[in-house]
C-alpha cells in the first residue's frame, strides 16, 4: 500500500513538471565555453559548463519567466538560464572544431574550462559602428 | 585447255572466298545464325564485344568519372584529416590565445567577481565612433587587482581585449572618458603592433601543421610567459611610448576638450605613481606619464 502511494506521488510530481515545462525549440551555444546559470544573472552560480555548438533545448516555463535577454534552457538533466546573445539558430563554426587536435593538446582541465566559461559572463561587449 | 582449267579454278575460288566473307559477316552480325557452342563460348570470353556495348551505354565514361570522384574525395578527406593537426594561423590565434592567458591568470588578475555596469564600454564605443574608428569589437574585463592597471591584448582582426583595474579606477577616481582615453592609448599599442613586437617567442609555428612532428606545448607556455612579462614587468619602450603619445596628441587635438582631459589624466597618473607605492611599477610598463606630459605639452616660446 505504501509503495503504491509513493508511486502515485511520483507520477503526480512528474506530470506537474512536464505540464509547467515545454520544449519550444533548439538553439546552438555560440561562445567558446559558457555556463548554464541557476538564476538569470551573470553572477549566478553555474549548473554546468557548455561547449561551443552544443544544442540547447529552449523551454517555455510557466513557473520561471526569464527577464529580457535571458532564456530558460535545459542542458542534459539541468534546467537553468542562458543569455540569449550566446545562442544562435545556426550551428556556429567553433574553434574546437576548426583546430581539434590543437585544442585537445592544450589539455584544459575543469578549472580552465570553468574560468573560460566565466569569461563570457564577465566581459562587457560593444562594437563601434558607422552612424 | 590448260589455261581454261586454271581460269575455272580461279573463278570458283574467288566466288568461294566471297561466300566465306559474306558468311562470316552474317555470323558476326545476325543473331539468327546459329553459332557453335565453342563460338558462343568464345564470344562470351571476348570482352571487346561487351566493351563496345558499355561504350555505347556510356558506362565506361561513368566508371571513369566515378573513379575520378573517389580519388577526389579521398584527397579531400586526407587534406581534412591533415588540417585537423594545424596550429591556428595568425587570423584565428590571437583572440583565442589572449583569452587563454586570461584564463590561466584568473587567480592573479581576480576578474571573476560580481560588479555593476559602469558604462565604460558604451563610453569607449562612443569615443571610437566620434574619432572615426568603426567596426571595432571591444571586450572589456574589469580586474580586481592593482597589479595590472590597464592594458589591451591582441585579438583577431578588429577585435580587442581591454583590461582595467578597479582599484586603479577608484584610486584615481577615473571618469568613463578618462578610461576611454586610456583604452585608446592601449588600442594604438595593439594597432601599431607593439604588443606583438615585444613578444620574444618565435611565432613561425602559427598556421603550421604538426601531424608529422610533435605538438609543441612549450611554444605556447613560452608565449604565456611573454604575455606576463610584457604586462607585469617589461612593458613598452620609450620609443613605442613616444609614438603612441604623439598619435594620441595628433588625434585629440581636433577636440580640445578631450585633449585637455587627456592631459589632466596624465597628470593624475603621474602624481599617483610618484606618491603611491602600490603603483610604483607603472613607469616600467608605460614610461612615463611625466615624459608623456612633456611630449605633448606645447613648447614655450622664448622671446
Amino acid at each position: 500500500m505504501e509503495s503504491l502511494k509513493l508511486a502515485l506521488l511520483l507520477l503526480l510530481t512528474l506530470s506537474q513538471v512536464s505540464a509547467s515545462e515545454k520544449v519550444v525549440g533548439k538553439l546552438y551555444f555560440n561562445q567558446f565555453l559558457g555556463h548554464l546559470h541557476k538564476n538569470p544573472s551573470r553572477s549566478s552560480s553555474s549548473l554546468t559548463t557548455i561547449q561551443c555548438a552544443y544544442p540547447v533545448k529552449i523551454l517555455e516555463d510557466s513557473e520561471s519567466e526569464p527577464p529580457k535577454g535571458w532564456v530558460v534552457a535545459r542542458v542534459g538533466d539541468d534546467k537553468g538560464f542562458i543569455e540569449s546573445q550566446f545562442l544562435s539558430n545556426k550551428r556556429p563554426l567553433c574553434f574546437q572544431e576548426e583546430f581539434p587536435k590543437f585544442y585537445l593538446n592544450l589539455n584544459l582541465d575543469l578549472t580552465d574550462m570553468y574560468y573560460w566559461g566565466r569569461l563570457s559572463d564577465q566581459y562587457v561587449l560593444e562594437e563601434s559602428k558607422v552612424k | 585447255m590448260k589455261l581454261l582449267i586454271i581460269l575455272l579454278i580461279l573463278v570458283s575460288s574467288i566466288s568461294f572466298s566471297q561466300e566465306v566473307r559474306e558468311l562470316s559477316k552474317t555470323l558476326g552480325k545476325s543473331p539468327k545464325v546459329k553459332l557453335l557452342p565453342e563460338e558462343k563460348e568464345q564470344s562470351l570470353m571476348d570482352y571487346s564485344n561487351i566493351k563496345n556495348v558499355l561504350k555505347k551505354d556510356g558506362l565506361v565514361k561513368h566508371k571513369k568519372k566515378k573513379t575520378k570522384d573517389i580519388q577526389k574525395i579521398k584527397k579531400i578527406r586526407s587534406q581534412l584529416e591533415l588540417k585537423k593537426y594545424n596550429y591556428p594561423d595568425g587570423d584565428r590565434f590571437w583572440s583565442f590565445f589572449s583569452e587563454y592567458w586570461l584564463v590561466k591568470n584568473a587567480q592573479t588578475l581576480q576578474w571573476d567577481f560580481s560588479k555593476p555596469q559602469y558604462g565604460i564600454a558604451t563610453a569607449f564605443r562612443r569615443l571610437l565612433e566620434k574619432i572615426g574608428y568603426y567596426h571595432r569589437k571591444i571586450k572589456i574585463l574589469i580586474v580586481n587587482t592593482p597589479n595590472l592597471t590597464h592594458a589591451a591584448l591582441p585579438g583577431d582582426k578588429g577585435e580587442y581585449f581591454f583590461i582595467i583595474s578597479l582599484p586603479f579606477m577608484r584610486t584615481l577616481d577615473l571618469t568613463k572618458v578618462d578610461i576611454s582615453l586610456l583604452f585608446l592609448e592601449d588600442m594604438y599599442r595593439i594597432d601599431m603592433g607593439y604588443f606583438k613586437e615585444n613578444i620574444k617567442e618565435d611565432l613561425g609555428f602559427l598556421g603550421q601543421n604538426f601531424k608529422a612532428s610533435k605538438f609543441n606545448k612549450k611554444k605556447l607556455d613560452n608565449l604565456l610567459k611573454d604575455y606576463t612579462r610584457i604586462l607585469f614587468k617589461d612593458g613598452f619602450s620609450f620609443q613605442q611610448q613616444y609614438k603612441v603619445t604623439k598619435q594620441m596628441d595628433s588625434v585629440l587635438k581636433a577636440d580640445p576638450a578631450l585633449w585637455s582631459i587627456y592631459l589632466k589624466m596624465l597628470n593624475k597618473i603621474d602624481e599617483l605613481v610618484k606618491d603611491n607605492l602600490l603603483y610604483k611599477d607603472y613607469n616600467k610598463i608605460y614610461p612615463s606619464p611625466e615624459l608623456q606630459i612633456k611630449w605633448i605639452s606645447p613648447k614655450k616660446k622664448i622671446i
